[in-house]
């Protein structure tokens, strides 16, 4: 049994339940981009990075 | 049979049963101690399974294991897996109460290393335990989706951590505030731009339609005229009007003739007055002017104030005859004290006489006074009262005293001082009285040559007879009167004559009606009809249009005046933090203002609502993991739909896990099918044969019951999750009655025949006597070697074979393996 998988059906139910299914999805695409975050300096580089993140998470 | 795997482990620190036969379903027999389920515990942690207790249970495992190495040989070779864990390096893992898969070790295939997930895709191993049971799986359910929440939480909120800290950095180079400032400062230019450009437009326009309607008053004029000018006889108007000028010149020409004869008539009374009246006016200005130096003389002669006061006054009589009382009494005192004066000087005289005398005797006795016979010597005076001796000493003691007596008088100087005074005095009245008398003479004079000059006019008759001079003036009037009216008339029929000649002469340069018509039309400007009325309405119209657009256009242009002083207002003011601005666009990579401020305001609107969406979901998120851990401890939920919803994910769970069939047949024997999961209440309800609701706690199962349902439970779970699942029982048959243990059995040779499952290991305490079951056997086989059956005896001494070679490998290992066939 994929407990990881169980749990995210419930999660991602619990969002619907809530109307924030876009919101879950907005935060799952977010956090997927920032897996490589560690790769830059703490630097403006880096905060360019987490520009282009959020500009890509956030549609306009 | 399915495909064999063998398992060889290892290790050191733990004892672990160091091999397991590769047929599919094995049963191992272990004395207590010989590492068994730690052999089992191992092969669970190699897959990333093993859930511990507590931190506690891990740290206790990781130091008590040195090192740890698994083989697990499949299909004869084929495929090799190596696995070496290294419980020096392990990391706990909260969230799931596991190794943390990266510290678990490495792992090879074929002698290749791969990752642990690929492993685990090959090889998952799952332990079922003879202590687990139908609560503790619930528990089990709950723990890992709150710790896998958790793991969400943890995510979640190093991600708000993240933005937040961003958005920080981003309000120190240019914070909300001031990129809502700034687009509001570009609204409100752009809006003033708009306002601008609007203006201009309107005023071009304005000034376009104006250029038009001030070319259509002419021509209306001009078609105006025309049509007033219709139906006239300009020659005969002319020449009438001519006539009529003629004759009022003529009499004019005489009425100005007659004028001036009687201006002359008049003028020569005119000249007589006026000799007379210059002898008046000459005079009187000579008054003046003594009267002026008159003035001057009083000033000198009285106090400034009172000569103001008396210049002033119309009654100088009054004060000429006060100024004589003064004079009077002052002579009066002046008399008095002359008298008294005079008296005094006889007296005085008298005295002064006296004195001469003694002053004499006195120089007669100083003379004396050294000769021989003056000390006894008397002098002898003979007076009226007879004669007398006296020593000269004494005599002049006598005259020192004497002259004491008849001193000078002193009343004498201060009356003389007085008179003096006095006659000043009355010199001054004097020169006032006469100073006054003449002002008051000159002063009548004027009076009267001003009543003389004034009284001219009713005076002129004297010069002139009275009849003549009223005849001469109105006659002069009335003759100016005609002339006037006559100047009016030359005038009027003149200007007749000038506006007829004019009229015919503008009449003749004229163009046609047609032409100005169609001229009218090029400029936007048509007649109803072609009347004067019309033609006039119309004029009216457009020239009061035309002052509506003057007066609108004055306004607009004062307007747009304002407009571009606040473009220039609003223009400095973003230019103070344009540059700013741009530079932090510059590192942004933007090479223009505007694009860059469009584009981080839509920057901080995405920030924030991704702050929003990270706070909401973890909000959510919190607010679920509660209410999972409280309706797990049978409470409520805070919220509703997190309530259903976890109930029903536990129902679905549960009636997919415990729905299948088996159940029925060994569990849940007397109900048809689960109906419903309740989690809150831990009950299941059931559906019975009959077709009726029934409700059970799990707890009203038997414990062998409970067992033999989870051990299903997981097997079903744990089916085809992988190519080659490994499932151990570890003591799982404790509480299984036979019949319960053989379904158990026989379930794991359906699952290994239809390739759910590849390998069961089920592990039991060593329990039988092995010495006890040889020695019986082989008693058994000799028995049967003399009286039984040749079947019976070869099934005997397999047994005995088989049961020396377990009690061989009890006392070489402690333990057995003992192989069940699959098929």
């Amino acid at each position: 049994m994929d407990y990881e998988k169980i749990t995210e059906n419930l999660v991602r139910r619990a969002m619907e339940e809530h109307e924030l299914q876009e919101e879950y999805q907005v935060f799952l695409d977010f956090l997927l981009q920032s897996l490589d975050l560690d790769n830059y300096p703490r630097d403006e580089t880096r905060d360019k990075r987490i520009r282009e993140m959020i500009d890509s998470a956030i549609k306009s | 049979m399915g495909v064999p795997i063998s398992i060889s482990i290892s290790s050191s620190g733990r004892n672990m049963v160091p091999s397991i036969k590769p047929d599919s379903i094995i049963q191992i027999h272990g004395r207590n101690g010989v590492g068994k389920s730690m052999a089992a515990t191992m092969l669970e942690i190699a897959s990333g399974n093993y859930v511990f207790q507590n931190e506690g249970q891990f740290n206790k495992l990781k130091n008590v294991i040195d090192s740890c190495k698994i083989f697990i040989n499949i299909n004869e070779d084929k495929e090799r897996y190596e696995v070496k864990l290294t419980p020096s390096t392990w990391k706990f893992n909260q969230s799931i109460n596991g190794v943390n898969s990266l510290t678990t070790g490495n792992y090879f295939y074929n002698g290749k290393e791969i990752k642990l997930e690929d492993f685990k895709k090959k090889v998952n191993v799952r332990v079922i335990r003879g202590d687990e049971s139908l609560s503790q799986q619930i528990s089990f359910f709950k723990d890992i989706f709150t710790s896998k929440i958790s793991q969400k939480l943890e995510t979640l909120e190093k991600s708000l951590l993240l933005v937040e800290s961003y958005k920080e950095r981003l309000d120190k180079t240019l914070n909300e505030q001031e990129i809502k400032e700034y687009a509001a400062k570009n609204d409100a230019y752009n809006k003033v731009l708009d306002k601008n450009a609007a203006l201009e437009t309107s005023i071009l326009y304005r000034e376009q339609s104006l250029l038009q309607q001030r070319d259509q008053v002419p021509l209306l004029k001009k078609l105006q005229f025309i049509l007033e000018q219709k139906g006239r006889d300009h020659e005969t108007e002319q020449q009438q009007l001519q006539g009529q000028l003629d004759s009022f010149k003529t009499k004019h020409e005489a009425k100005v003739k007659e004028k001036i004869e009687l201006e002359k008539k008049q003028k020569e009374l005119q000249g007589r007055f006026d000799a007379e009246l210059q002898d008046w006016i000459n005079k009187k200005e000579s008054s003046e002017k003594k009267r002026e130096k008159l003035k001057e003389t009083l000033r000198a002669l009285f106090d400034a104030e009172a000569v103001e006061k008396l210049l002033q006054s119309d009654d100088l009589q009054a004060s000429i005859k006060y100024n004589q009382g003064q004079i009077e009494t002052l002579e009066n005192n002046s008399k008095n004290t002359r008298r008294d004066l005079e008296n005094l000087s006889v007296k005085n005289e008298r005295v002064l006489g006296i004195n001469g005398f003694l002053l004499r005797i006195d120089e007669f006795c100083n003379q004396i006074q050294g000769e021989p016979f003056s000390a006894d010597a008397f002098i002898r005076i003979t007076g009226p009262g007879g004669e007398t001796s006296i020593s000269p000493n004494d005599l002049r003691e006598f005259i020192k005293k004497s002259k004491q007596v008849f001193s000078e008088d002193k009343q004498l100087k201060e009356y003389e001082n007085k008179v003096t005074q006095i006659n000043k005095q009355l010199q001054t009245l004097r020169e006032q009285k006469d100073a006054l008398t003449e002002l008051e003479k000159v002063q009548r004079n004027i009076l009267a040559l001003t009543q003389k000059i004034e009284s001219k006019g009713a005076n002129i008759s004297e010069f002139l007879e009275k009849k003549t001079t009223i005849a001469i003036q109105e006659k002069l009037g009335s003759v100016q009167a005609t002339i006037d009216e006559l100047n009016e008339d030359i005038g009027s029929a003149q200007a007749k004559l000038s506006d007829i000649t004019h009229d015919a002469e503008e009449l003749a340069k004229m163009p046609s009606e047609s032409v100005i018509r169609e001229n009218l039309s090029k400029l936007g400007c048509t007649l109803k009809e072609l009347t004067l009325e019309a033609c006039s309405k119309k004029l009216v119209e457009i020239q009061k249009e035309i002052g509506r657009n003057e007066h609108q256009l004055e306004e607009q242009k004062e307007q747009i005046g304002d407009v571009k002083a606040k473009i220039k207002e609003i223009k400095q003011d973003m230019d103070s933090v344009a540059d700013q601005f741009k530079n932090i666009g510059k590192k942004l990579g933007f090479t223009q203002l505007g694009p860059f401020m469009d584009y981080y305001k839509s920057h901080i609107q995405k920030v924030n609502t991704l702050l929003g969406i990270l706070k909401n979901l973890i909000s959510k998120m919190q607010s679920l993991q509660k209410d999972l851990e409280a309706i797990v401890a049978g409470k409520n939920a805070r919220n509703a739909r997190n309530g259903e919803l976890i109930v029903g994910e536990f129902d679905r769970i549960f009636r997919e896990m415990y729905g299948q069939e088996e159940y029925f047949k060994y569990v849940f024997k007397e109900y048809r099918s689960i109906k419903r999961f309740d989690i809150k209440a831990r009950t299941i309800v059931f559906e019975t044969k009959t077709g009726l609701e029934e409700m059970r706690d799990l707890n009203e199962f038997s414990s062998g019951e409970k067992t033999y349902a989870y051990c299903r439970a997981i097997i079903a779970m744990m089916s085809k999750s992988a190519e080659y699942g490994i499932i151990i029982l570890d003591e799982s048959y404790a509480l299984l009655d036979h019949e319960h243990s053989q379904d158990l059995y026989e379930f794991q040779k359906r699952e290994i025949g239809a390739g759910g499952i590849a390998k069961f290991i089920n592990i039991l305490p060593l329990k039988e006597d092995l010495d006890q079951v040889v020695m019986k056997l082989r008693a058994d086989t000799e028995k049967a070697a003399k009286l039984g059956s040749d079947a019976e005896l070869a099934t005997l001494k397999d047994q005995l074979r088989e049961n020396e070679g377990y009690l061989q490998d009890v006392q070489k290992a402690g333990y057995y393996q003992r192989v069940i066939k699959a098929a």
